[in-house]
């Protein structure tokens, strides 16, 4: 109905200029609300490679190369509802939409993802992060049901981590060097103003960066994109936290060129869905931009939102049954409040100054300075006593239940299990009581609680540059520099009461330092392992982007170089020759090429294929087999390359909306590190130790099918549906490494190549599908419903037992009884059951004056299904004989350890505009 | 104007929901040491005493619930009182706490049998501690009365969960004065097991000097000698490869040895806590010479009369020296006997010790020093100094006499040779045996 009366309008307007000889379009586009005029609206005329992007005033004016007849206007802006308009071209005639209206895109959903994408795993040994909070700003069917439906699963698009991802906020790269990975808790709390972000998917081509394999996001903070007004909201939830609030007030483009937005917010929960994970965040924002002159404009950006969390742990099947998925092992009471000993604060303020030079009409150069400083700090208790782990398997009823009658006890088994159901927490006054006991007998402090620090300062410049040489033809280009220096060492937070805490390895007594030995800390002191990771990385990347009617195609390249050294601070008493001062400096080159193309077989149907290759350095986690007490490198440490191509088929119509993507990528001579006790170590001088493992020539392999598909059956309700079949596996069979250091000193196993070929790679799962409706009622409100079908999800497989020793005994003989076919039951990878959650979402705005009130609330898991969102085996036992043991047990002790998803939980905010 | 109202209205808003998230400021939670109650008069619980129900395991022969030994509906306890002497914090000590029945000169010992680690932080050494008896069993665990919780016939140790009833901890701490004894007592079970003992003069042995409490490289429990300067008897020390002083050496030098006597079986075996129970700072008492006279290589055998010589003889597993001058008949001899150079360059207070016997009718022997014998050949051309050395008077009998210390001092300053002269005649030939011979600092 609506657009019928606009056809008609369109084709009266266009009568009405019939006096121009030339054949032009042209109009403004408005601000629904306050009618101010638009800028940085993208402006298309439908299968053509017409395209224009508003200036100041809002408008645009297309004279040459126009198609006659009836044709499509498609008008976007980030963060507005799209509009799409038929228009009537006549030769020599002029088209004037003189006030084309965007509304604002309340952003509803958007809040709703953005809260799943700063919910990092809660653990140490923690299992990817996805990519969904890069998704997010798509408007592509299959990435939005990704980032809303499927993340809280931490299902992987493409089986691709985050560290594959690129996220740029201004242009500057912000994933971590220890990782790869964005820190999401470096920008929570402040969603108002995140939510102008530019988006490709996969390796496409983007204007700021070459990017990566798994989805490139910049988000523009600059202070003159702000929609002027105030915005305050208060939402309320059952998730990480309970309570947030949010205000946001932007100046706009004021008159004497200067505009300013600010967002200031809180988030807090005493406790979140987990048992006690508290919640204590603070966010504040600022950006402040001076257009200096026509040409010129300086942006400066502030951000700040220190936040702590207190974690929860990952679980055993046996602890999951005995006490559902919001037990937290890692908690107990003290002074009637629940303390949390494992609790995760991010300090990390960003300050950047960005400078945007327009050349001229068809050249701009963005040039900016960025800078980050502050910490992370990861908090725990050591012990020298008994392991205060409330989980600890000798605490537990599966412990005293065995086949061999010398250590079956059900009475003490039925002892533990009512310990366990009726308390089963860290009991922090006896922590307390313990250091007050020991101290009086002369001895130290038996426990302390203390954090594991890095302390990032990175300063990174670089300078963009996109500059359209014809019509069809742009080039961009970018030079970066990064440096960072990490300092990472252990701090005494808490000594529990007591006077001093031995700084010695608890095993072996040798020092932490040796340049300061027998040495007795204090709170606030810096002990156990005290190092510098300096990085410096810099990279040029340059392309070119086609575009034709028929078909647009781009080609890509980068090249750049990183180094990382580790700097020892301290002298560690079991690697003393190799721990104190500057390492081998580690120098890696990176490349990068890629190319792809878009068909357009007409105005509906198109082919994208879109390819990459590019090799990088490690993360730095994977490049130290044990950086806090030696400079080792892994073995046949080199760039990890990746490879990956991507297909898609897209059909649009005026109701349907749908893509199917085949993809590929591998990665290869990628490493890993890990650190756990194992038990039952044949090979090695010991058979029980504390070991560091590294696996390095690591192949992997993604391969599988997306589908999206939206249809706009009535004009309320829209039908949608995505399907992902995946597949990630490992295709070789990498090397394992393993250190650790005894009586005798460091010792050193090559422990040969682990049989990993064909097993999953671990995390989500693999195999998604959702189905659902959407409905929008005119009046302003609408409601969403989905069922989203899960599948292949894998446990984490431990390399050691894949390895040639696990059919061993200490002399290298096989061992007696070994059966290979229960061998192979034993190293099976654990499949997670599938399951279903149903989500529901939905939202209501009124419009009081020039006033809004927005009302959004979502419910996820619906039927509160429990599910496994990741975990691993523990390799504590380590050789045939102890694993079958292990589970040969009527319940295992040494089970894999999981994380479960959340029940059912709520998000709710209204929000208020003016 | 608008706009700050604008601001002010935002920062209100925030201030308005700012709520407090208790996180951090942990304060020390106050520590209550309030001992067990459980010996308060008031309450008329039975106290019983370490002889009374150790004697209900000999009795029984077996394990022994204390259920059916002690008063069961009465509503009261039934406990014991001891004291703490063992410490786990080393590692030596595992899932055991030893109590003896008082702080100096205790009657009896007994071990408890627990499920726990670390228990020297609340169980500390001196910690005066009530056993509560109720639900609990006793038994000779090879040789060592343990209590512990019955697990059908055997004795099982108590769950980590309930030690805190069953054992239960006094406020007091004593100071625990060991029980000063000797080797033999202590391998003779003159005194009673499980207490804690001291030896003084104790070291270890010259072939096991810097020998680590256990083994490096591996987790086996390891028996150590330590011998006595006063009496020569040695006691044994047992280590656990699990220990976290494993690898420390043990001290070099001489002092006082603490720890908890226990046995296994028939074995007596010692444990120490920690490194310092060998007390070992004192200058060390080897001898400066010691002979066992399995073989005579090293000493000058010199016959001046007669076809009988000296010569190595062993009986069982005893070496010695033996000479005899009868064969069908008394015939006449004079035998030397001559011990290699010994330096008492450095000596102080040297003395000589050495077992002998006599049987048979005929002269004694003589036991003489000289510092003038050229070290071989014929020893009568030296001047020799008789010692009054302790002789066996006893002629019917092969018992070993001791010949007490003989001061040699006199021949301090060089080298000193020791001779036994034999002298028989026909009218009377003793067979004289001479063993276990050193010479040692006073």
């Amino acid at each position: 109905m609506k657009k019928t009366i606009l056809t008609v309008l369109f084709g009266l307007a266009a009568l009405f200029t019939m006096h121009a000889q030339q054949t032009i379009v042209k109009g403004q586009v408005v601000d629904g609300d306050s009618t101010e005029p638009l800028t940085d609206v993208v402006v298309s005329i439908k299968g053509t490679a017409l395209t224009q992007t508003t200036a100041n005033q809002g408008t645009f004016e297309f004279s040459s190369g126009l198609p006659l007849g009836e044709q499509s206007l498609v008008v976007k802006k980030n963060g507005y509802l799209p509009k799409e308009y038929t228009i009537i071209i006549t030769e020599g005639k002029t088209v004037d939409i003189s006030t084309l209206i965007l509304n604002e895109d309340i952003g509803e959903a958007e809040d709703f993802s953005i809260t799943l994408t700063d919910e990092e795993l809660d653990s140490d040994e923690s299992v990817s992060s996805n990519t969904s909070g890069i998704l997010q700003s798509s408007k592509d069917v299959f990435a939005r049901a990704a980032a809303y439906e499927f993340s809280a699963t931490y299902f992987k698009v493409r089986g691709l981590d985050s560290e594959n991802g690129t996220l740029l906020l201004n242009g500057i790269r912000m994933n971590k060097a220890f990782n790869g990975r964005p820190q999401w808790g470096n920008w929570g709390g402040i969603n108002d103003v995140m939510r102008n972000q530019d988006f490709v998917n996969g390796s496409k081509a983007n204007d700021y960066a070459f990017g990566s394999v798994g989805g490139t996001t910049n988000v523009n903070l600059r202070a003159s994109s702000y929609r002027k007004g105030t915005r305050l909201s208060y939402a309320s939830s059952n998730r990480s936290y309970r309570n947030r609030v949010m205000a946001t007030h932007a100046s706009g483009l004021l008159e004497n060129g200067w505009s300013y937005a600010v967002t200031a917010g809180r988030r807090w929960a005493d406790e979140g869905y987990a048992e006690g994970t508290i919640y204590d965040a603070n966010s504040i924002f600022g950006s402040i931009e001076k257009k200096i002159n026509e040409k010129h404009s300086l942006n400066f950006t502030s951000i700040y939102t220190p936040n702590r969390r207190g974690k929860a742990a990952g679980m055993t099947q046996e602890v999951f049954d005995l006490k559902g998925n919001k037990y937290n092992s890692y908690w107990g009471y003290q002074d009637g409040e629940k303390r949390n000993s494992r609790i995760k604060e991010v300090e990390e303020p960003i300050l950047m100054l960005n400078h945007y030079w327009t050349i001229s009409d068809k050249t701009t150069l963005n040039t900016n300075i960025g800078y980050q400083t502050g910490h992370i700090g990861n908090s725990r208790i050591d012990y020298r006593a008994s392991n205060p782990d409330p989980t600890y398997y000798k605490k537990l009823p599966s412990y005293y239940i065995s086949n061999n009658p010398a250590f079956n006890n059900p009475a003490e088994a039925y002892n533990r299990l009512q310990e366990f159901l009726n308390d089963g927490q860290l009991n922090w006054d006896e922590l307390y009581a313990s250091n007050a006991s020991a101290n009086m007998q002369g001895y130290h402090d038996v426990y302390v609680s203390y954090e594991d620090r890095n302390d990032d300062t990175q300063w990174s410049f670089n300078s963009i540059l996109n500059t359209e040489i014809t019509e069809n033809i742009s080039i961009d280009a970018a030079v970066n520099y990064t440096t960072l220096k990490s300092h990472n060492y252990a701090k005494v937070l808490d000594l529990l009461g007591g006077t001093g805490y031995e700084d010695a390895d608890k095993f072996l007594f040798t020092d932490a330092n040796m340049l300061d030995p027998n040495r007795i800390v204090q709170k606030g002191d810096t002990f156990k392992y005290n190092f510098n990771l300096l990085s410096t990385s810099y990279d040029a990347f340059a392309q070119a982007q086609f575009k034709y009617n028929k078909v647009d195609f781009y080609v890509g390249g980068q090249y750049g170089n990183t180094t990382f050294q580790r700097e020892g601070l301290y002298q560690n008493g079991n690697n003393p020759t190799n721990s104190l001062g500057k390492g081998e400096k580690l120098d890696f080159t990176k490349l990068g090429a890629k190319a792809g193309l878009t068909y357009k077989i007409s105005g509906k149907h198109l082919i994208d294929l879109n390819g990459a290759y590019i090799q990088d350095a490690p993360t730095m986690r994977n490049s130290f087999s044990n950086s806090r007490e030696s400079h080792n490198v892994v073995n046949n440490l080199t760039e990890v390359k990746t490879t990956a191509f991507d297909a898609s088929y897209i059909f649009r119509s005026g109701i349907l909306k749908s893509r199917l993507t085949g993809y590929y990528s591998k990665i290869e001579d990628a490493t890993e590190v890990a650190f756990y006790y194992g038990d039952g170590l044949t090979g090695l001088s010991d058979d029980r130790a504390f070991v560091q493992e590294a696996l390095d020539g690591i192949d992997k392999q993604n391969m599988g099918l997306e589908f999206g598909v939206e249809a706009q059956v009535t004009p309320t309700i829209k039908l949608k549906g995505a399907l992902a079949l995946g597949e990630s596996v490992y295709t070789n069979n990498p090397n394992v490494n393993l250190s650790y250091v005894n009586q005798s000193g460091p010792q050193n196993f090559d422990y040969g190549k682990a049989n990993l070929k064909d097993y999953h790679i671990a995390g989500g799962p693999q195999r998604a599908a959702s189905v659902g409706f959407e409905y929008r009622d005119p009046k302003y409100w609408w409601f969403s419903a989905t069922a989203n079908f899960f599948s292949n999800a894998y446990v984490d497989v431990t390399a050691i037992t894949r390895t040639k020793y696990f059919a061993l005994d200490n002399n290298g003989i096989q061992i007696v009884g070994y059966d290979e076919d229960v061998a192979k039951e034993l190293l099976k990878q654990e499949k997670f059951d599938n399951y279903m959650l149903v989500n529901l979402v939905g939202g209501k705005s009124w419009k009081i004056g020039n006033k809004y009130i927005g009302l959004f609330a979502s419910i996820a898991n619906v039927l509160g299904e429990d599910y496994k969102t990741g975990g691993y085996e523990q390799a504590r036992s380590a050789n045939y004989t102890t694993l079958l043991e292990d589970t040969q047990r009527p319940t295992r002790n040494f089970g894999p350890k999981y994380w479960f998803g959340r029940g059912t939980t709520y998000f709710m905010t209204v929000n208020f505009r003016f | 104007m608008k706009t700050i109202f604008k601001i002010v209205a935002v920062v209100l808003f925030i201030g308005a929901f700012t709520a407090c998230v208790q996180d951090d400021d942990y304060s020390v939670p106050a520590i209550e040491e309030t001992g067990s109650n459980i010996a308060n008069p008031a309450l008329g619980n039975h106290s019983y005493s370490f002889a009374t129900v150790i004697a209900m395991q000999t009795a029984a022969g077996s394990l022994v619930e204390f259920n059916n030994q002690v008063p069961q509906n009465d509503g009261k306890d039934s406990y014991i009182t001891g004291y703490v002497i063992s410490n786990d914090e080393g590692g030596n000590i595992y899932k055991s706490i030893y109590i003896q029945d008082a702080p100096e000169n205790p009657t009896a010992g007994i071990k408890i049998s627990v499920d726990a680690y670390d228990t020297y932080i609340k169980y500390n050494v001196g910690r005066k501690v009530y056993v509560k008896l109720n639900g609990l069993a006793i038994d000779d665990d090879n040789g060592v009365i343990t209590i512990g919780v019955a697990d059908g016939t055997s004795l099982a140790r108590i769950s980590a969960l309930d030690l805190d009833d069953a054992v239960q901890r006094d406020s007091t701490v004593e100071t625990i004065v060991a029980k000063a004894t000797t080797t033999g007592a202590v391998n003779g079970s003159t005194i009673p097991n499980g207490i804690l003992i001291e030896i003084p003069n104790m070291q270890v042995p010259v072939g096991d000097l810097g020998a680590t409490f256990a083994n490096i490289d591996n987790t086996f429990s390891v028996n150590r000698n330590l011998i006595s300067c006063d009496d020569n008897g040695i006691v044994v020390i047992r280590n656990s490869g699990y220990s976290d002083f494993k690898t420390v050496e043990m001290a070099g030098g001489k002092g006082t040895l603490t720890a908890i006597l226990s046995k296994y079986n028939s074995n007596i075996q010692l444990f120490v806590r920690e490194p310092a129970d060998l007390d070992f700072t004192g200058p060390r008492c080897d001898p400066l010479f010691s002979e066992n006279f399995n073989t005579l290589a090293a000493w000058t055998v010199f016959s001046v009369t007669g076809a009988q010589d000296w010569y190595a003889s062993s009986f069982g597993s005893t070496t010695f020296a033996k000479i005899s001058g009868f064969t069908t008949s008394a015939q006449n001899n004079e035998d030397w006997l001559v011990s290699p150079a010994i330096d008492l360059s450095t000596a102080v207070a040297p003395v000589l010790n050495f077992d002998n016997v006599k049987r048979y009718n005929g002269p004694d022997v003589e036991v003489l020093m000289s510092t003038y014998y050229a070290g071989s050949g014929d020893p009568t051309t030296a001047t020799w100094t008789t010692l009054p050395a302790t002789l066996d008077t006893n002629t019917g009998s092969w018992t070993f006499v001791n010949s007490g210390d003989v001061d040699i001092s006199a021949a301090l300053g060089g080298n000193v040779y020791i001779a036994f002269k034999y002298t028989s005649t026909t009218a009377g030939a003793a067979t004289i045996e001479i063993d276990n011979l050193i010479v040692k600092e006073l």
